[in-house]
């Protein structure tokens, strides 16, 4: 009834609703008495002279010259042409029909009203076309540029510009319109006859129209059969991380992330499903644009490299955060076995931005901020220490002698340095700038973007970190549609300098300890081979270049048959110098000042040949798609040490050291594998999935290279079967899906099946050769074997989401560096397939919801749960091997053995451990026992985004129950604890769980270094996230020739909560920097 | 899935196997040198091998130290435990000397063999030398398995590389093993050359391999055999007794059989014996092995020597003079005639020639400054002449006490009084824990 909504009053709006009732009553009679009603009306005639005038124009005439009123809508009149007609005294029926005629209008009379109507299409007329342009607009009434509008059953297809116009010719003026946009939600509009058209479209509540990328095919969310998480742009860029990976941290279920070291450039680990392998590798794969990306930290095999700080280098702090479009992770059978062997671990899938067809934008985005460590470890104080000290010597009845108490005797018990203060206490700045270029044609477009980053360090002395990079894309297609071609590029490089030499020793040394002597020069007393001061000269200098490159090439051979071929480069080199001066050297060790040079260079090549096929038999939809892949990747490395230095101003240069010792790296691994998948679904609500991989690697010997995986997928569409659909009417979308496959792991080193031999020991003035690797030929692949059983619902019109997932992974013929017997010679382990079971299972439970959604304000909440149990189920001989000490069967592969501390003894003050065997003593051989396990029990995140007006804020929280590594307190020794060391035993009767201070340790005082003393609680919160936006009203930005102007606010790691007594950051524990907390302020500007 | 598909696919993956191994075979590491490097070239096939002789200078400062403790050479002034255990007569399967003598020992097998098996599958190394070298590896075999055997009794008999066959090994009798030390001798006698490879004495010969030759038939009480060996090398009129006992151990020794090469001219064994100054040695000599020496022996002064601290006198090996790099040269003797010359002197004995035996000994007393004993004494009296001999020729030198004491059955008739943990079974040394925990087959010898 929309017809009647525009009218020239309200008052005459009234009226005709209620004439209108009659008048649908009546309706079949009109017809006949219309021509009659007019011929008869009170002799009235009508005189008028136009020249395409409008329709509406020429009505108000007829209602001036007459008592008749017309009845339209707004939408119908638009439908009119203009009217050119010569009328003189013309009785109203003739003249309305002579108009009327010409109009795709029809009318009819009821008393003085006369009724307008869009004319319905007969089929004995001929065809009608005309033009439509229309204007697409979003929630706020801004245009939308890069919108997809289709006409509906025809092949006619457009993008709007970027004032959101499209335009179409020729078209049916019945023709219904399909708006469909990344994060839109599917429109469909009628044009009824209308020339120009606004369509209104909300964003997106239901994800699940969109499409899910799994690696080599796309398909729609609804009929996807796997596994796989989504985090998109705006979660990543609300983040001012420089590794793309920290960014996942919280976001996705069944995916835990650890930061390594927090520091730029330090590695983060991430492992998807828990760990499945005892030995081999656990990271996932990385797929960046389609091409397969390093995931072994850059220094990781000239481990010397990594003592530096700064730690292992990830190789994925070379991406830009703000390039990336989306990050998918693969995580089942189903997702996962179309990359076969390297599938076990799961999949990560980068996907950089691409241009969008339209006017040419400029987008300037900038932020600049300030980060700390986030919660300092609080230690004793100065008065603290001194007084435990002494109380140690008291219990030892030993009077303290210079030699051994010079923080008591000799140094200045008034001044304190906090170490951690001095160490860690910095704040670095932290600036960012981009500059992004894009636009084009639908079939021609691009992006291009250049970013520079500068991180300063919490640490003293002048380190820092920048980057720069630049990342382009090009599309085109033809004309046709039928060929296109993709091209993307990132190139990147960075400078890391940093301290050659981990701090984190330093932050337990006694407080008093001089940095200076009295006559100001360095004091080395106390320092064993490390002093503070000049600690701060040893450098490490690390450059990181890197190159990804991908183009893809598309032909469609047929409808339904394409080819493809995907081919991608990458190149990452990273070079590190750590200068170690003589001045940072103990003096009375006489060493020489020294540098380590590293070298890491990886290269690799990757071919992908595909062919897709789709087709609909029936009501059967088939989507196929048969590929190979051919990688080839190169990695050398040499590591040059150095001393002997001419001058100590040349470190940096290994021409000028008179001694070199080089060591080199060459690993070259190649794979081929030929792949397939074949889906199949059955009116959108039974779908099967079938892939398959036969992978070829080059580091398995010689009859063990090939191997096959595969997985089956399916998924029942429940909501859609009519049963559901009359009962349920809140149920909007329900599916139940389940998977099983193989797939699996060759994280091994390269060559392991290769004996090889090195420079042995000198005989006869001669280097000789030594025997450094076995030769073993008849290792193949790790298998994991993957089930999932998942339940998918949407409810109240897609406003809430909840997806629950059960899986179990049993991963087995494990490859493990097995130990060897020293009658096999002494290579202390070889590489081989172990039969040994490991199983992670586990919920994984994701949720998000939309309770409010309009054009003014919006508010969506989204949370993920994880809980994992890991389980070494299968160990042949493990009671009687040598890893009887790490591992028991039935548990998780992360436990910790060693002695069970139950308290301290109320009376003497020491500790007491669980003697399990009760023979009075403690040995290792008899009572050590499960003490713990550092794998987290749960994980997840939650995070809610409200949207008001021009206002944006999102707040996001990580949380983990886990358990960290630290070191347990001894008070009493020359070196400082945690400040919950005050609470130690002091005398009988004292309830506490800290030993008696005392300066010479016994066995039971050791001992607490193997017990659960080592074991803290690092169950957490942290408030990951926190980000407000405000973007300028598009109207205030006009007169500055912008289209969009935000301003914003990011914080990352803002606040942690977690359990009192636990004193070390609980995510990198007693082994790495803590990540760092974050706040940051910019802008983004787009031309 | 219909049939046509399945054709397609399979046809696919057969097309892809087809071609795929020649696609993922990859160059070998340039940083590493793979076996078919190793073994077809002369250089770096005598390079491995060198590797390989390099090995006994560790096994030999083990034994010496080590079974000097045990046995009643040496004391221990260290307050490393490994050596506290050997001291008190009793050591754990995880003593770490223990297990670093297992595995040198058997490294030095798993070279060999591997020289041994790889040599004859590779062309490459010329033919005389191909011969040469692998005759050398049956006689470091046999050097290795000797030692082996009399530490620990029944051991596996380890003859391929195959890690397959390697890593789960039981045990085979010792039997057995002096066989194959035998098969290997000979086979080594009968295709080394009487020319040394190379200067200095550093690499066998055929006299090297008949001098330890004669000292299994020792061991295993065929002394006819012992005998004819031992004359052998003696007669070779190659090696002569050195006159000057400070000289036995310098690089050019005319005594010298068989030595190993080291790179600075001292010996490991120098090192650890000879004390830094104003230090207590960590290994000085026992009293039990002091007062034994007659007064007039060089020996006692030549090949010991003293240092006050704290006004105790401590006395501690000293055949080799160099503790770091010296003034001469010093290369570890492995074999020497004064041993062979003691060998040929107990196999006479014992077949009753008692005037070749006198004659014997009285070579190696004289040159200890001592005098000749006289045909007044019985069969038995110079039996423990010879023996006694033996304990000061042979003092400080690869445990040959230890060895002896085994030999002549008297290790709990000596050792016993004076070892607070000695028991029977400590004539034989534990199988070192990681081994029992990394070879499934293996058992633990009886008493630990």
């Amino acid at each position: 009834m929309q017809w009647i909504s525009y009218c020239k009053s309200r008052f005459m709006r009234l009226i005709i609703e209620i004439k209108f009732l009659t008048l649908m009553r009546a309706s079949v009679t009109l017809a006949f008495v219309t021509i009659l009603g007019l011929t008869a009306a009170r002799g009235q005639s009508i005189t008028l002279s136009v020249h395409d005038a409008t329709l509406e124009h020429v009505l108000k005439e007829v209602e001036k010259q007459t008592t008749f009123h017309f009845i339209y809508s707004k939408e119908t009149i638009e439908l009119s042409v203009p009217v050119t007609i010569e009328a003189d005294k013309e009785v109203p029926a003739i003249f309305l029909k002579r108009i009327f005629d010409k109009q795709p209008l029809t009318y009819s009379v009821e008393e003085h009203f006369i009724i307008i109507k869009a004319r319905k299409e007969s089929a004995t007329h001929p065809k009608i076309v005309q033009d439509i342009s229309g204007k697409v607009v979003g929630e706020n009434n801004e245009p939308l540029a890069g919108v997809t509008v289709s006409v509906k059953g025809t092949k006619q297809l457009t993008t709007t510009d970027d004032n959101g116009n499209f335009f179409f010719s020729d078209i049916d003026p019945d023709a219904i319109l399909i708006i469909t946009g990344a994060e839109l939600d599917v429109k469909e509009i009628n044009i009824a006859r209308r020339n120009f058209l606004t369509v209104n479209t909300r964003s997106r509540i239901s994800n699940l129209d969109e499409t899910v990328v799994k690696g080599y095919y796309i398909t729609p969310r609804k009929l996807n059969t796997g596994s796989v998480s989504k985090i998109n742009s705006a979660n990543i860029s609300e983040q001012p991380v420089s590794n793309p990976i920290a960014a996942m941290q919280g976001r996705a279920s069944g995916v835990f992330v650890t930061t390594e070291n927090g520091l730029p450039g330090g590695n983060i680990t991430v492992q998807i499903r828990g760990q499945g392998s005892i030995n081999a590798g656990t990271q996932p794969l990385y797929i960046i644009d389609g091409v397969p990306f390093l995931s072994t930290p850059l220094n990781y095999d000239l481990s010397i490299l990594a003592t530096g700080i700064g730690g292992l280098t990830s190789p994925l702090n070379s991406l830009n955060a703000e390039d990336i479009e989306s990050i998918i992770i693969l995580k089942d059978a189903d997702a996962t076995a179309i990359y076969g062997s390297r599938g076990a671990n799961g999949v990560v899938l980068i996907t950089t931005k691409k241009g969008k067809p339209g006017k040419t934008k400029v987008d300037f985005n900038y932020y600049a901020g300030a980060s700390r460590l986030a919660g300092n470890p609080s230690f004793l104080s100065l008065k603290d220490y001194l007084a435990i000290r002494r109380e140690a010597y008291d219990n030892d009845g030993i009077i303290p002698a210079a030699a051994d108490a010079p923080d008591l005797l000799l140094w200045d018990t008034t001044k304190a340095t906090n170490w951690t203060e001095y160490f860690l206490g910095g704040t670095a700045f932290t600036s960012q700038g981009q500059l992004q270029i894009s636009g084009g044609t639908a079939t021609t477009n691009f992006l291009i973007s250049g970013d520079y980053r500068k991180e300063g360090s919490i640490l003293p002395g002048d380190q820092h970190y920048t980057r720069s990079g630049v990342h382009f894309q090009f599309h085109h297609q033809s004309l046709s549609n039928k060929f296109s071609l993709d091209f993307s590029g990132n190139f990147s490089s960075d400078n890391n300098r940093q301290l050659s030499t981990s701090v984190l020793s330093f932050l337990t040394l006694p407080p008093d300890i001089p940095l200076y002597k009295s006559d100001g020069s360095v004091s080395w007393e106390g320092y064993s081979g490390i002093q503070p001061v000049t600690l701060l000269s040893r450098k490490s200098v690390s450059q990181t270049e890197s190159l990804l490159s991908n183009l893809q090439l598309r032909y469609q051979i047929s409808r339904g048959l394409t080819a493809k071929v995907s081919l991608g480069y990458t190149n990452i080199d990273l070079s590190q110098v750590m200068t170690f001066p003589l001045i940072s050297l103990d003096p009375s060790s006489g060493s020489l000042a020294y540098s380590n040079f590293g070298d890491n260079r990886n290269k690799s090549y990757i071919t992908e040949p595909q062919l897709e096929f789709n087709k609909k038999i029936g009501g059967v939809q088939i989507n196929s798609i048969f590929g190979a892949s051919w990688q080839q990747s190169l990695r050398e490395g040499s590591f040059i040490y150095a001393t002997n230095f001419s001058n100590e101003d040349l470190l940096e240069y290994s021409g000028a050291a008179g001694t070199v010792y080089v060591s080199g790296l060459y690993q070259q691994y190649k794979y081929a594998s030929a792949f397939a998948r074949l889906g199949f679904s059955y009116k959108d609500k039974y779908v099967i999935n079938a892939t398959g991989r036969r992978d070829g690697s080059s580091r398995f010997g010689p009859d063990k290279q090939f191997g096959n995986f595969g997985a089956l997928g399916a998924a029942w569409i429940f909501s859609a079967e009519e049963i559901f659909k009359r009962n349920l009417k809140w149920l909007s979308y329900g599916k139940l899906r389940a998977s099983y496959g193989i797939t699996g792991n060759d994280q091994i080193s390269d060559y392991a099946f290769l004996s090889s031999y090195s420079t042995g020991s000198v005989y006869q003035q001669s280097p000789g050769l030594a025997p450094v690797r076995i030769a073993n030929d008849k290792f193949g692949w790790e298998t994991n074997k993957k089930l999932e059983i998942a339940l998918e619902l949407a409810v109240f019109k897609n406003r809430l989401s909840l997806v629950t997932g059960w899986y179990r992974n049993r991963s087995g013929n494990q490859l493990i560096q097995y130990p060897l017997p020293y009658t096999s010679g002494s290579f202390g382990s070889y590489t081989t397939n172990f039969p040994a079971l490991v199983e992670n299972k586990g919920w994984e439970f994701d949720i998000s919801a939309t309770p409010v959604s309009n054009s003014n304000y919006s508010l969506t909440v989204a949370a993920n749960l994880s809980v994992p149990v890991n389980r070494l189920l299968k160990y042949l001989g493990l009671a009687a091997s040598g890893f009887s000490y790490l591992y028991e069967i039935g548990k998780d592969l992360a436990i910790r053995k060693g002695f069970h501390f139950e308290d301290i003894d109320r009376q003497t003050g020491l500790p007491v451990y669980t003697d399990v065997n009760k023979d009075g003593f403690i040995s290792a051989q008899d009572d050590y026992q499960v003490i713990g396990r550092l794998s987290p029990s749960y994980f997840g995140g939650a995070g809610t985004e409200f949207k008001f007006h021009q206002f944006t804020l999102n707040v996001f929280f990580q949380f983990a129950k886990r358990t960290v590594q630290g070191l347990p307190s001894i008070p009493g020794l020359q070196s400082n604890f945690f400040s919950m060391t005050v609470s130690r035993w002091q005398e009988p009767g004292d309830n506490t769980n800290i030993p008696k201070a005392t300066t010479v340790p016994g066995e039971e005082y050791f001992n607490l270094l193997q017990s659960n003393a080592i074991l803290f609680n690092g169950g957490y919160t942290r408030l990951k996230n926190l980000s407000i936006s405000w973007s300028v009203k598009e109207k205030s930005l006009q007169h500055l020739k912008l289209s969009q102007l935000k301003i914003f606010m990011e914080c990352q790691n803002l606040i942690t909560w977690r359990k009192s007594g636990s004193f070390y950051d609980p995510e990198t524990g007693i082994s790495g920097m803590p990540p760092l907390k974050v706040i940051v302020a910019g802008f983004h500007l787009q031309f | 899935m219909t049939k046509r598909n399945l054709y397609i696919i399979n046809c696919l993956l057969a097309l892809c196997c087809f071609s795929c191994s020649k696609m993922i075979t990859v160059d070998p590491p340039k940083t590493d040198i793979t076996a078919d490097k190793v073994f077809s070239n002369d250089e770096s096939a005598q390079a491995y091998l060198s590797d390989t002789y390099s090995h006994f200078q560790s096994v030999s400062a083990s034994l010496t130290t080590v079974l000097g403790l045990y046995a009643d050479e040496l004391n221990n002034s260290t307050p490393n435990t490994t050596n506290i255990e050997y001291d008190a007569g009793r050591i754990t399967p995880s003593n770490l000397t223990n297990q670093n003598i297992w595995r040198e020992l058997y490294t030095v097998i798993y070279q060999a063999n591997d020289l041994i098996q790889n040599l004859d599958k590779y062309a490459g190394v010329t033919t005389s030398l191909k011969k040469q070298i692998i005759a050398e590896c049956y006689f470091l075999r046999a050097f290795a398995y000797h030692f082996l055997v009399q530490l620990y009794g029944d051991i596996p008999l380890v003859l391929t590389t195959d890690v397959t066959k390697t890593s789960a090994i039981s045990k085979s009798n010792s039997s057995l093993i002096y066989d194959q030390i035998v098969s290997d001798l000979r086979f080594a006698e009968n295709n080394l050359d009487i020319d040394y490879p190379s200067n200095d004495r550093v690499r066998a010969n055929k006299w090297t391999a008949i001098a330890l030759d004669a000292r299994i038939e020792l061991t295993q009480k065929n002394w006819v055999n012992a005998e004819n060996l031992s004359d052998q090398v003696i007669s070779s009129g190659i090696y002569s007794i050195n006159p000057f006992p400070n000289e036995v151990f310098l690089k050019d020794s005319p005594e010298t059989i068989f030595q190993c090469w080291d790179e600075f001219g001292y010996t490991l064994e120098g090192s650890l014996l000879i004390p830094d100054i104003d230090l207590i040695p960590d290994y000085p000599v026992s009293g039990y092995l002091l007062s034994s020496f007659n007064n007039s022996d060089i020996r006692k002064s030549a090949w010991t020597d003293s240092v006050i601290i704290d006004n105790t006198s401590y006395y501690y090996p000293f055949k080799y003079k160099n503790r770091t790099t010296g003034a001469s040269t010093e290369y570890l003797v492995v074999f020497r005639l004064g041993e062979q010359y003691l060998i040929r002197a107990e196999a006479a004995l014992q077949q009753n020639k008692i005037d070749l035996a006198i004659n014997d000994l009285n070579i190696i007393r004289q040159r200890a400054g001592l005098l000749p004993v006289t045909n007044t004494l019985s069969q038995q009296e110079l039996l423990n002449v010879v023996h006694e001999e033996r304990r000061h020729e042979l003092s400080a030198e690869w445990g040959t006490r230890f060895f002896d004491l085994k030999r002549i059955g008297q290790l709990d008739e000596i050792l016993s009084p004076i070892k607070p943990l000695w028991q029977s079974s400590s004539a034989l040394f534990p199988i070192p824990l990681y081994e029992l925990q990394s070879n499934p087959l293996l058992t633990q010898n009886p008493g630990y």
